[in-house]
Parts: structure tokens; sequence; C-alpha cells
């Protein structure tokens, strides 16, 4: 009976299984099983001081979700963060990649420089840039004010209208090294020939950056929007050591509201449930980009 | 339709010089093949004409335009790249189209002659694939198809055939052969393959560490190489080759091998006697000889090799060494003795500079 018992749990099928175990294990516990919780604790009322004493109360927390205008307001805000950093992000990767991929001088000495700022910490970059916008001493209204686009210094993080911008800004001037590295790389796998080929065949500059690069960016673009869009969705260092998500909201996304409800307002029932729908929201985005991949596999 | 004419062309990568002195011409119509082992400058020559590299010094005429300082747009030229250099996201018709959309034709003029290219080349239901869903003969006839279509004054092809396996590559080889004499369009074919250039060409041009060794029609190179190195790369198998020195002997004149070969030189021979230092025998140009035939070599066999139809033999006599294909099959035993002569008038001469004399 033991050795029968045993012959079965050494089957040789059953081998990958056995290796697989550990990794399960650990990712399982770091992160299925957060999560499990977080998704739980969006049914309860939980505050923080006192996290005993929170009941379950089903949907209730969604219902207010639906209708709290400050929901509505973070999601609107991610989304034109999102969109916003993720596009400028882009274009600045894609202009120096294909700066890059020519055969310049001290093209290697360029290419780390480029990469500087991505090493910056988040936290420290944004102190440099807050000093830089400064409504007083700051290096930017200086030169706007100097080169006449501003009658007067502007206090950009504190206006409205203007913290987005600056906001994504910084983003895009942290992030695009990013950009940069991965169109690099992709640029580089397109062949030599195939430029040669539209050369030949009769396409100019612009020709063959539609015809032949971007097509060949394809695969690698469908990732990197998505890494792009995914990062900026659940940015949290960085909005919130430059403007903690004010002017009145302004710079709110839903990552924000999700930490200010729980710590500041010690809501986290309510602010799991905020982080459920993130959630939610980023596992759509993964899909739709994953079946892209897919698809732009299988069709070419 | 053009004439290419290439005047002291010359081009060096910093240090290098790939390809200098370059002087040749390419009749209207005429399909002319760059061969030369790799590295020999032959593709760089090629991507010049294109106008993908800029010559140092020289000019290149088509036709009658110097075309040194136009773009590969306006050269009125279509390439066949080695490895086909299509469009991976568009497909078939797409592709042979390109070239036709890139000159502003319409789209229906441009899908009416994707159509008719596509008839002549057998692709009329591969229209809508994917490059990456054809074989590699389709993707080459797709290449070849983007090429035609715009019904250029010259066709360049870079090693177009390398990437096939061997059947294909013969296939393709009639295929690209028999469509340009159909097109009568001017084309210049690089490759690395003697057999190739020997088959598809009018025009020979043997290159050899950035020269030209010899420009001749196919049959003109293989039987008056210009060089020793002429003769050994063209024809396979390849040419065998002794050193050694013209001796007066009571009947005649004799070439004798440093390891003692002899070999009775024909009544004609009237060249200076110490200008010759090698001769080069043709394999197909061995015959079997009885022992004791004058003129013939006493040599041991080392290798026989039956290719089916004829018998492939290499023998040895000290540190000479002949290949000779005779043919029909023959019962012949490695270790044995045997005797080969040189078809009369069959013998290339070399002087030690390796230049060819003439007899």
């Amino acid at each position: 009976m033991k050795r029968a018992f045993a012959r079965r749990f050494n089957h040789p099928e059953l081998l990958p299984l056995w290796l697989l175990t550990p990794a399960s294990v650990v990712l399982i516990v770091i992160l299925i099983w957060p999560i499990a919780q977080g998704i739980l604790l969006g049914f309860f009322n939980t505050r923080i001081l006192n996290y005993k004493a929170g009941r379950f109360i089903g949907l209730a927390n969604y219902d207010v979700l639906l209708s709290d205008p400050f929901f509505w307001n973070s999601l609107k805000v991610t989304v034109y963060y999102g969109v916003a950093s993720m596009s400028c992000t882009y274009l600045l990767g894609l202009s120096f990649a294909l700066l890059l991929n020519r055969s310049l001088p001290l093209r290697g000495i360029i290419r780390t420089i480029f990469i500087l700022p991505w090493a910056v910490p988040e936290v420290v970059a944004v102190l440099i840039f807050i000093w830089m916008l400064d409504a007083q001493y700051g290096v930017i209204n200086y030169f706007f004010v100097q080169a006449g686009f501003l009658d007067a210094p502007v206090a950009w993080l504190a206006e409205a209208d203007l913290a987005m911008p600056a906001l994504v800004l910084i983003t895009s001037w942290h992030q695009f090294p990013l950009a940069l590295l991965i169109l690099l790389a992709g640029l580089q796998t397109i062949p030599r020939e195939e430029y040669e080929a539209a050369m030949v065949d009769g396409a100019g500059a612009l020709s063959r950056f539609i015809h032949v690069t971007l097509p060949g960016l394809r695969s690698v673009n469908v990732i990197l929007i998505l890494i792009l869009i995914l990062n900026s969705f659940r940015r949290v260092t960085m909005i919130y050591a430059m403007t903690g998500g004010g002017p009145a909201r302004a710079t709110e996304t839903l990552s924000i509201l999700t930490y200010n409800t729980a710590f500041t307002y010690q809501k986290i029932g309510y602010a799991a449930a905020i982080g459920t729908v993130l959630l939610l929201i980023l596992l759509a985005f993964s899909l739709v980009y994953f079946f892209t991949i897919i698809q732009t596999r299988r069709g070419v | 339709m053009a004439s290419v004419e290439f005047l002291r062309v010359a081009k060096s990568f910093g240090a290098v010089t790939a390809v200098a002195d370059i002087n040749f011409e390419i009749k209207d119509g005429e399909f002319a093949v760059l061969v030369g082992p790799s590295g020999c400058g032959k593709s760089t020559l090629l991507r010049i004409l294109a106008g993908l590299e800029t010559a140092t010094t020289g000019s290149i005429k088509v036709g009658d335009r110097v075309v040194d300082d136009l773009q590969p747009k306006d050269r009125d030229v279509a390439m066949v790249f080695q490895n086909y250099a299509l469009y991976p996201q568009k497909t078939v018709a797409a592709n042979m189209g390109f070239p036709l959309r890139m000159r502003g034709v319409g789209r229906m003029e441009t899908e009416k002659r994707v159509l008719e290219t596509a008839r002549t080349l057998g692709l009329e239901d591969l229209l809508k694939r994917y490059p990456k869903q054809l074989s590699g003969g389709q993707r080459q006839r797709v290449a070849m198809g983007r090429a035609i279509i715009r019904n250029p004054s010259v066709f360049l092809f870079d090693e177009p055939l390398s990437n096939l396996d061997a059947k294909l590559r013969v296939r393709m080889r009639a295929e690209i052969k028999e469509l340009q004499q159909r097109l009568k369009t001017t084309t210049v074919y690089v490759t690395h393959d003697q057999i190739e250039a020997i088959t598809m060409s009018d025009k020979i041009v043997v290159m050899r560490n950035g020269r030209v060794e010899q420009v001749g029609s196919p049959l003109d190179v293989f039987d008056r190489p210009a060089n020793r190195f002429v003769a050994g790369f063209i024809g396979s198998p390849a040419m065998n080759f002794l050193e050694g020195q013209i001796v007066s002997s009571g009947n005649g004149q004799e070439f004798v091998t440093a390891s003692g070969l002899a070999c009775q030189l024909p009544d004609m021979w009237s060249q200076p006697v110490n200008q010759c230092a090698s001769i080069g025998i043709r394999p197909e140009h061995i015959d079997l000889a009885e022992e004791g035939t004058p003129g013939a070599f006493s040599l041991r066999i080392s290798v026989v090799e039956p290719t089916g139809a004829d018998t492939m033999i290499i023998a040895r006599s000290g540190t000479d060494e002949l290949s000779a294909m005779i043919k029909g099959r023959h019962r012949l035993v490695p270790g044995d003795s045997i005797c080969l002569k040189p078809m009369p008038g069959m013998l290339h001469f070399f002087a030690s500079d390796g230049t060819a004399i003439r007899v």
C-alpha cells in the first residue's frame, strides 16, 4: 500500500509538477494571497485604527464608489495622466532612439547620458523639478519670463490647470530612457536590407519611416505602450512627492486616491474597493494588449 | 533598357580598399555576372551601382547618364537582395506594388500590374499572404516580382540564390535566366558560385581582392583564362596545376615537375623556354592511357569517386597530384598505378607571376 503510494508520486511525469511547487508556493504567498486579501477587504467597512471592528458589508463600498465624485474625478485624471505621459514619453523615446540608431560619433557616451534620467530616483527627480518650477527661484519661470512667454512667474504646481502638464513633463523626462532603450532595441532588429530595398524601390526618408520603421516597431510598440500605461496607472511615489494629488485633486490619480483614502482618511476597506477597480482596469488593459500581441504574431 | 559602364571606379572604407580601378562595360540587354571569392568586392561594386554606397573615385554610367550623384530611386535600377528584404508586414501584393506606389502610380493601375507580374511568376495564389507564410523559393520570386514590376533599365541581383537549397537553386537559376531572356533587361548578377556564373551569364567578370581579373564570355573565360587564379576559380572540378619547368630533350621539349613527372609539349610551343612555371590541366581533359604512352604521366591512385556517369580519380606521384574525370565506369583500385594523358592542345601554361602564356 505504502509502496504503491510512493510509486504514484515518483511517477516521472509528475516530476515537473514537483519542480514547479516551490516557485508556485512563493508566488501564492507574495502575490496571490495579498491580492486576494485586498479584494476581500473591499467588502468590509474596515478602518485602520480599529482594524478588528470591520464588518462585512457586501457591495456597499462599490455602491458608494459609483456615486463618489472624487472617484470619477480620479478616473478622469488617471486616464489623462496615463495617455498624456505615455504619449510624451513615447515620442521623446522614439525621437532619441531614431537619433541614436544612426552612426554618430561618441554614440556610446551619448546613449549613456540619455539613460541617466532613468537612474535618478523618482523622489530626487521630483525635488529637482520642484526647485526648477519654483515660482520665486525656479529656472523655468526665469527662462519663460526672460524669453517673453510669461509676464510674471507662475506657481506651476499650485495651479489646477498647470500641475498636470508639469507632472506629465517630469514623468516623461524620467521615463523616456525606458522607451528609448526598448525602441532602440526594436530599431536595431529591422534589417538594413529592408531600408535599402525601400531606397531602391523609390521611398524617401518619410516613406521609409512609415513603411519600414513603424511596421518594424509594431511588436515592440505593443509591449512598450502597455508598460508605459500600466506604470503610469500605478505610479504613486512621483505624484505623491510632487503634488500629493493636488491642487484641488487635479492630479489625484486612482493610485493616489487609494493611498489617500487608506492612509489619510483611514478608510482601508473603501480604499481596497478602489484598488480592486484599479486592478480590474489594469487587468483589462493587459488582456487587450495580450491578445493584440498574439494577433500580431499570428498575422505576420 | 540601358548599358552599364564602370569608369575607373574605386572604393575604400578607411584604409581598406574594397574595389580598385574597375573598368568594364555591360552592353544593353546583357546578363553579366560578377563572380569571385568572398570579400573580392563584387557586392560592393553592385551596391555602388545601386547607389547604396558611393564610389571614392571614378564614375558609373547607366545608358547615357552618369549616375554618380543620383539617389538609388532615381537610377532606374531594381535590386534583389540575398535575404530577399521583403517588407514583413506587407502582403505579397503590397510588397510587389510598393515600388509603383512610391512612384505615384494609382491604386487601380498598381493592382493590375501586380496581377500581371504575379501571373508571370506564378504567384497569383499567394498575393494575400505575408512573407513569413512563404517558402524560400516563393519569397525569392516575390522579390523578383518587386524588381521587374516597374520595368527598370537594369536588374541587380546580390547572391539571390545562396539561401536556397541545392535543388531549388538549380531551378531558380533557370527561371531567372529565362525571365531575363524574355524581358531582355540588362542584368548584373553577383555570386560566388562559379557554376551559376558560367551557366547564367552572357558575360563573366571575375574579381579578386577588389580588382577585375578577367572579363569575357563564359566559354572564353573557361577556355582561355587570363591567369592562374581565373583558371583555378572557374570550372568544376577545379583545374589541376603542376609546378615545374621546361627542358629540352632529344625529341622536342618536355615539362618536368619538381617530383619528376614529365610531359611532352606540343610542337607549336615556341615561347621562351624559361617563362613557364606551371601548367594547368582540367580534370575532364585527361584520358586513361596505356603504360608507356609518350606524354602520359605515371601515377598512383589515391581516391576513386564514381559519380555514376563518370569516374573521378585522384592520383599522386610525389608531391604532384592530378584529379581526372574519366568518362564512363572503370574498375580502379586505390594504390594501383595508373597512366594519365592530357588531351592534346588542352594544356594551359602559366608564367611565374600567374599570367597565362598563350601558345
